[in-house]
């Protein structure tokens, strides 16, 4: 990188009035990155989805209640980021080039306190040796490396299609990437188009653009995380419900 | 010399070694390259490397046919992705394109075809070769054509090349039957003219206002770029969507205007708009019996509609004016889910806004050009299930090679005989345990040249081509090896030869010749007009690149007269009378295109692994009505109605009607059709239901 | 018939009847190592932890066992550094159980984590910045100090002091024991710090977390008092059991005095501070990060009961019981007393651990609850069967209680 040329932060922007929950997001990350099928006990809180696409209500009762789908990844803090502060074995790296939140999975030791300091919930745990059917081990992608049970995965941006990106511009002899060239996954193939994601230094850019609006926002600001994933509405009742107080409904799910 | 070692000395060589030893490279080395073995299980599968290309295509998982690039590594597709400038798909993929490269995977793929002996079910399947199968099938056959009995031929997706081959066989036997199974709601529309008037389909990018009765416009109907293109359309006032639906689908959720009726009441809603138009005028064309049909729906006024449905007055008469005033409008309905009377009703709405024919509403594609067509074989004509009578058919053949079939299992049983025997041509075996089946495998999506056609959301037909990306397994048979085969086994001499790929040539000459349309290039992403290629080669590369070509559109085609009355059957429509406390059974599929099959067990990432779409057995209730009944969310409980029960877990969801379970069972909808009361042409009642936490 | 072994001065049990003691936890052992085996080789989809609850019974009670078992660092203070010598009395069961605490707590940690062969990757890698770090590197250090006060202890047994090397081993040990128990203090402090610190500085977590004094949030400082606080009552009541199942006096009731006032003073002082940092969490903290304290108590299961049991009914009510002589010289208050404390320090670690995963962070999560499997509750109970078989084994061989020979003669 130029000394006189500022690092690029990628972040996203989602626009949760376009989002119709189809779920293209989560199975197009699980293929970029070689996330495997679930195991037949696997649930929806021990299974791995680097990208989820959660349903949220208005609260409002029958016929007024309405949703909206939140697709939720990691949010790349880039302040204090929690899960990084807290790796016992510097497993997690903040990539101060990019400003993306790495994990290493093969230095990874499975103790989770990652997981617990993660308030998004965007950190999954490989309860299970990984399986796929027969021959379906051909058609993984050799640019993400498979991960083996008993360590901590997460999204990353798709690093591999930066990686891969900086290699073709390199063989250009090109020092920069061009925007369209590094996209991610789940905003590659979102049928419309709900998820922009571009490098929130740059000004001039969209995500940076739509970022800054009044109807965008991001998940616990208070916290002072400073996630790089911003979300915009213009439903007021999604505005008022990430503002309001926690939810004190009775909703308990056990597991055990 | 005497050695005497004390146990000091032996003390001091080995603490003096093991000192020694951390000074050495060995233990970190040890240390450091233990690091290493533990990086990865050695069972834990590497990706293969290789060299990364794109290559182009078309999926065949419905007859939206989206143009895709797959990334392969060498020969090996590993992710696929829309093609952006692709008119069809406009670079969206759905869900299931997105992980369709995994279906070749599926465990349940047949590699042999079988016989499954009826009740039996598939440990009753004996694997066979594919002659025996054939001598076995072309004697039923025979045995049909000698007791007169009717020999059947069911296709999806018409309008190929194999459909007109089948069309063939059909008619080279005495009581042969061609049946498109396409887009029912179509079909009915279709019947109402006293002539056929051709492949009809909704135009759905030129309307202006679209009246959907329970169709997942928004949400894996038709072409991905559906939702896209509405959101694109709504903020330049160009288009709304009033979604008429029990459910708050993702579609009711979006639309400009959700009207939540009570279950199995679409009927009623079409009829009291009907009336409305009627009343007031509205109607633009009048058709001979539009008299005798005011007459049939009087039964319908805004007043009786608003208690059969649960909706207000004022709802159905300004869905009715909207309806009229904003031309072009079109009224869509799930031919899937609802019976008959609903389809034909929802039609008769079509009708008198008079947009059968015209840009915005149900435009009539022209036949595209094939040389079957002028070959001197004959074909059958188009016949519909309904007018088959019942338990007629001694031998029904299903081609599910690019999709199941949206025939209900109970009308299929009906039209069967008791000896009746079912021949599908599949990757997977569907359980079907009221006869015996045969199943013949076909290839999946990336393995052979398939011909794509048949979207019924278009203003004008397509055609692409979906071309191999990776070999075929051994035994697999395609539609059109499959129909010849056959035809030769059972006598039918007259169908044409030649193989796929030969016969699929032929078709681009035909097309080529007839020198209309437009193609798309995905190659270089330019649409231009198809006289402007220098040979029907070029159109073949074109399109087995991921191209397609696009008739051009008839904007009016003056059509056969309509009677209104010929299928509508107003006086026989049963409303569920609306009962406080009763709870009614929905039954609701989420849309699998291969029965039993999820494509990728990938898909369990929306299912199971996020809870986003329903998976496994699940009852939703609304939450007042499930905290009444004592039930909380993720419990297990039965449900109950006259005709069976069967178990599954609750999720309680705000969003839903009260006193209304809608009951999801993905991947054996048997349990839930078995609980619900059918009616005569095999659609599915809300039933009451009671449920009780086990 | 094992008479040679056991102490002079001393009875014990007949062999049969030790052997009948100990067939119970034997058989807890296996079944508990089976449940090992399972995590081991099927991994941990055996347990009923997930992703929401990444941290379950083992890690709860790991941090309870240390806490609890902080007696032998702090009763090593005492004793060497303050010199307050009836500890003296103890001091030898202190240590064993400090041992069994920390090694049985190590050796849940090998199977809680995912890749136990990469256990050693901490000290190759090591994050200054994070709390489990510090927590890994002391336990690790401390584990190894309370194995050398281990040995001095078993070399005093009958049958090895007459080994003349070992003798003089243990006794070149002992002149060193100031040294090793003033490094264990300082571990101790470090490491009972660092596992308070490990939620207090969970910014994700606002229920848990405490604004710094230094570099360390409050929790780091609470955790050690806490540890100290109920070390002291952990080792009053352990002492009791033993004395009551063997049926014989094993410390004179000086001894229970000094260690239930040493316990309310330290209490009292916890219970203080404990307050004041709630009030500031109540009223500062918790805010500034957008949650009330309030709506983390809206839940079934965990109302402000909890607060109130923790601090009140099992932190201030026991500290004055035990800062009141009449009430400490009642055996039966005195005990009363010390199983609130101790009772409070475990709803302390229950609160930190599994309630701060149970409380949604998100707007639009739920709150969920969590029951572990079969196989975790084995796995402690194997712990606890270990325990139990190294203290018996212990307390049959060795001299825990030096003051018994004494009393046995009364």
């Amino acid at each position: 990188m130029e000394s006189n040329e500022k690092k690029p932060r990628y972040g996203m922007v989602i626009d949760l009035d376009r989002c119709n929950g189809c779920g293209n997001c989560t199975l197009a990350c699980a293929v970029e990155n070689n996330v495997p099928p679930a195991h037949e006990n696997a649930n929806e809180r021990t299974g791995i989805t680097w990208m989820r696409v959660q349903k949220v209500d208005n609260n409002r009762p029958y016929p007024e209640n309405r949703s909206v789908y939140f697709p939720l990844t990691c949010q790349q803090c880039d302040h204090h980021t929690p899960c990084e502060s807290v790796c016992p074995q510097k497993a997690v790296e903040y990539d101060t080039e990019t400003g993306i939140v790495a994990q290493i999975p093969v230095r990874c030791l499975g103790c989770r306190y990652c997981m617990t300091a993660c308030p998004y919930h965007a950190r999954y745990f490989n309860w299970w040796d990984p399986e796929w059917p027969k021959g379906m081990e051909t058609a993984l992608n050799p640019d993400v490396s498979t991960r083996m049970r008993g360590v901590v995965e997460k999204c990353n941006f798709c690093h591999g299609r930066l990686q891969a990106a900086r290699a073709k511009a390199a063989v250009e002899g090109r020092r920069a990437i061009a925007d369209a060239e590094y996209i991610p996954a789940c905003a590659e193939s979102c049928p419309t188009k709900a998820i922009y994601f571009g490098n929130l230094a740059d000004a001039g850019s969209e995500v940076s653009r739509l970022a800054k609006e009044k109807n965008s926002f991001r998940l616990l600001e208070q916290l002072g995380t400073e996630p790089k994933v911003y979300f915009r509405s213009e439903q007021s009742w999604v505005h008022e419900q990430m503002n309001a107080k926690l939810k004190t409904a009775e909703k308990e799910k056990i597991h055990g | 010399m005497e050695m005497n070692i004390t146990r000091r000395e032996i003390l001091r060589f080995v603490g003096g070694s093991a000192l020694g030893i951390l000074l050495t490279p060995v233990p970190w080395k040890a240390l450091d390259d233990s690091a290493i073995w533990t990086q990865n299980w050695p069972w834990i599968p590497e990706p293969v490397r290789g060299e990364s290309s794109y290559k182009l295509t078309s999926c065949t998982l419905c007859s939206a046919s989206c143009g895709l690039r797959a990334r392969c590594i060498g020969n090996q597709p590993v992710s696929l992705s829309g093609i952006s400038a692709h008119p069809l798909n406009s670079g969206a993929l759905c869900s299931f394109g997105i992980i369709a490269h995994h279906l070749r995977y599926h465990p349940a793929r047949l590699s042999r075809p079988c016989r499954i002996s009826g009740k039996a079910g598939a440990s009753g399947s004996t694997a066979m070769a594919f002659d025996e199968l054939l001598l076995e099938v072309a004697a039923a056959i025979n045995d049909a054509s000698a007791s007169s009995q009717t020999v059947a031929i069911v296709d999806g997706r018409p309008g190929r090349t194999a459909s007109h081959l089948f069309q063939q066989f059909a008619a080279g036997l005495p009581n042969g039957k061609y049946i498109t199974a396409g887009e029912s709601s179509l079909e009915i529309l279709g019947s109402m003219f006293e002539k056929p008037p051709g492949p009809l389909a909704y135009d759905l990018d030129n309307s202006k206002m679209i009246l959907s009765f329970g169709v997942p416009l928004l949400d894996r109907w038709g072409t991905p770029a559906r939702t896209a293109r509405y959101l694109q359309k709504k903020s330049e006032g160009k288009q709304r969507i009033i979604q008429v639906e029990t459910l708050q689908s993702r579609t009711a959720g979006m639309a400009d205007r959700w009207i939540p009726i009570r279950p199995g009441t679409e009927a009623a809603f079409a009829l009291g708009i009907a009336h409305v138009i009627l009343k007031d005028k509205l109607f633009r064309d009048a058709s001979k019996d539009i008299a005798e049909f005011e007459t049939m729906i009087a039964a319908y006024p805004p007043s009786a509609v608003a208690e059969i449905c649960g909706v207000s007055q004022d709802f159905i008469r300004d869905t009715a004016r909207e309806f009229s005033a904003n031309r072009p409008s079109v009224a869509v309905i799930d031919g899937s889910a609802n019976s008959r009377h609903a389809l034909a009703a929802v039609m008769a709405l079509n009708i008198l806004v008079g947009n059968v024919g015209r840009k915005g509403g149900v435009v009539v594609h022209r036949e595209i050009p094939s040389p079957v067509a002028l070959s001197k074989n004959k074909m059958s004509p188009i016949s519909t299930l309904d007018a088959i009578p019942d338990h007629s058919i001694r031998a029904m053949l299903i081609d599910e090679s690019l999709s199941g079939s949206s025939l209900p299992d109970g009308l299929l049983q009906k039209k069967l005989t008791g000896n009746g025997i079912l021949v599908s041509l599949s990757p997977f075996v569907t359980e079907r345990p009221f006869c015996t089946q045969y199943v013949i495998p076909s290839p999946v999506f990336l393995e052979s040249l398939a011909e794509l056609t048949g979207q019924a959301d278009r203003e004008s037909s397509s055609l692409s081509l979906s071309a191999p990306l990776v070999p075929e397994p051994a035994g697999m048979v395609d539609p059109i090896q499959f129909i010849q085969r056959l035809g030769s086994a059972a006598g039918v001499m007259n169908i044409d030869s030649g193989t796929t790929e030969e016969l699929l040539k032929k078709r681009m000459t035909a097309i080529y010749s007839e020198k209309r349309g437009s193609i798309f290039n995905a190659s270089n992403g330019q649409t231009s007009e198809l006289k402007g290629l220098t040979s029907p080669d070029e159109l073949w590369n074109v399109l087995f690149a991921g191209g397609c070509w696009m008739d051009s559109p008839e904007t009016v085609r003056s059509l056969p007269a309509v009677r209104l009355t010929s299928v509508s059957t107003a006086d026989r429509i049963k409303n569920i009378p609306p009962e406080s406390n009763q709870l009614l059974l929905l039954p609701c599929a989420e849309d699998v295109i291969y029965r039993n099959s999820e494509i990728s067990p990938l898909m369990s990432k929306v299912g199971q692994e996020s809870g986003l779409r329903p998976s496994g057995c699940k009852v939703y209730l609304q939450t007042a009505t499930g905290d009444a009944l004592g039930l909380t969310d993720g419990c297990r409980v039965m449900l109950q109605t006259k005709k069976g029960s069967m178990q599954a877990e609750v999720r309680l969801d705000p969003s839903m009607m009260p006193d209304v379970a809608a009951a999801y069972s993905a991947l054996n909808q048997q349990n839930i059709i078995s609980l619900c009361e059918m009616n005569q042409d095999a659609s599915l009642q809300p039933t009451p239901v009671k449920i009780q936490k086990v | 018939m094992d008479k040679k072994f056991i102490s002079r001065g001393v009875s014990r049990t007949s062999i049969g009847n030790f052997g009948l003691w100990i067939s119970p936890w034997a058989l807890m052992l296996v079944v508990g190592l089976y449940a090992v085996m399972l995590c081991l080789f099927k991994g941990l989809n055996q347990t009923n932890m997930d992703n929401r609850f990444a941290f379950g019974l083992w890690i709860y009670l790991d941090l309870t066992v240390i806490a609890l078992g902080a007696g032998a660092f702090f009763t090593g203070f005492l004793l060497y550094i303050l010199k307050r010598k009836e500890l003296k009395a103890v001091i030898n069961s202190a240590v064993v159980i400090g041992f069994i605490c920390y090694s049985g707590a190590v050796g849940v940690l090998m199977v809680d984590v995912g890749q136990p062969l990469r256990a050693w990757f901490t000290f190759w890698h090591p994050n200054v910045h994070s709390m489990l770090t510090e927590v890994t590197f002391c336990i690790t250090c401390y584990l190894m100090v309370l194995a050398i006060e281990y040995v001095p202890v078993i070399l005093k047994n009958r049958k090895i002091k007459h080994v003349s090397s070992m003798l003089v081993f243990e006794h070149e040990l002992h002149k060193l024991i100031v040294v090793f128990a003033a490094v264990g203090t300082f571990l101790s402090f470090f490491h009972q710090g660092s596992l308070g610190g490990l939620y207090g500085v969970l910014i994700g977590r606002p229920f848990a977390f405490r604004p710094a004094l230094g570099i360390w949030p409050t929790t780091f400082f609470l955790f050690i008092i806490s540890a100290a606080a109920v070390g002291p009552s952990f080792i009053l009541l352990t002492t009791a059991l033993v004395s009551k199942i063997t049926g014989k006096k094993l410390v004179k009731p000086e001894v229970y005095q000094l260690l239930g006032k040493i316990s309310g003073s330290i209490l009292i002082v916890y219970v203080l501070l404990k307050a004041i940092d709630t009030l500031i969490w109540i009223n500062s903290t918790s805010p500034s990060l957008g949650f009330s304290a309030a709506s983390f108590y809206k839940f079934s299961g965990f109302g402000t009961w909890i607060m109130f049991a923790e601090i009140v009914l099992c932190g201030l009510v026991p500290a004055l019981m035990l800062l009141n002589q009449n009430i400490r010289q009642q055996f039966r208050w005195l005990i009363t007393a010390a199983l609130l404390a101790c009772t409070g320090i475990v709803i302390n670690r229950f609160v930190m651990t599994i309630q701060t995963l149970a409380l949604p962070t998100l707007p639009f999560d739920a709150y969920m609850s969590y029951v572990p499997s079969w196989q975790e509750v084995a796995t402690f109970l194997a712990v606890l069967a270990y325990g139990m078989l190294v203290y018996s084994f212990s307390f049959r061989y060795l001299t825990l209680f030096p003051q018994e020979r004494e009393l046995q003669s009364l």
